[in-house]
């Protein structure tokens, strides 16, 4: 007969699918506007911070309107938008001045020759983190 | 109650925002920004007929006007 090393390891008896909640979160919508007149530009800064400064992972759903917030304005695809007379940079999210424990995104937005113009853009931010005291500041 | 941003340029133009997002026009920053804490749902209908509603500040409080001038008779 032959010792037992160890003690048996305990087998599932039952195996059942656990999801992990709540995980993605996201965060009010934030808003900017302004008026541009032919060859002006703006420099929209959206930053997620985690207050606790802890890690946070924030993907930010963005839209940009020209003039009222209607599908038809939207920049780019919008039925009364011409896309050759505004210029789009980004947008990403900016390696310099993030630390890790926040999220900057810029968009960079030029109207070429569309004549004077109201600029919006929304965002909500899709975010991962273990601490909620998060904001987009 | 969230905070609407009105920001004021060198060149007298506006700019505004909510939820703090920062805004440079033509490489500059706001000589002046006024935070007023307004209804969220009022925010959104600002931001939703941009161009057309002028945001002020009276007695502390946010007012909506159109800026849509009336038609010559």
């Amino acid at each position: 007969m032959i010792d037992r090393k160890g003690q048996r390891d305990i087998l599932p008896f039952a195996i059942k699918t656990r999801s992990l909640g709540d995980v993605i979160r996201r965060t009010d919508q934030a808003e900017g506007s302004t008026t541009l007149a032919n060859g002006e530009q703006v420099v929209f800064n959206i930053e997620t911070i985690s207050k606790a400064g802890v890690r946070v992972l924030a993907l930010p759903d963005i839209s940009i309107y020209i003039g009222t917030v209607t599908t038809t304005n939207q920049l780019p695809g919008g039925s009364a938008i011409d896309e050759s007379q505004w210029q789009v940079i980004g947008p990403w999210q900016d390696l310099a001045s993030t630390d890790g424990n926040n999220v900057r995104t810029i968009v960079y937005v030029r109207n070429i020759n569309a004549g004077s113009s109201v600029v919006t853009l929304q965002v909500k931010s899709r975010l991962i983190t273990n601490r909620l005291d998060v904001t987009t500041a | 109650m969230s905070k609407l941003r009105i920001m004021s340029f060198k060149d007298g133009r506006k700019a505004y925002s909510s939820g703090g997002i920062e805004i440079k026009v033509n490489k500059e920053e706001p000589i002046s920004v006024t935070e007023i804490n307004a209804d969220e749902n009022q925010i959104n209908e600002f931001f939703a007929n941009a161009g057309e509603l002028e945001a002020n500040v009276v007695d502390g409080k946010l007012k909506l006007r159109s800026v849509k001038k009336k038609p010559i008779q």
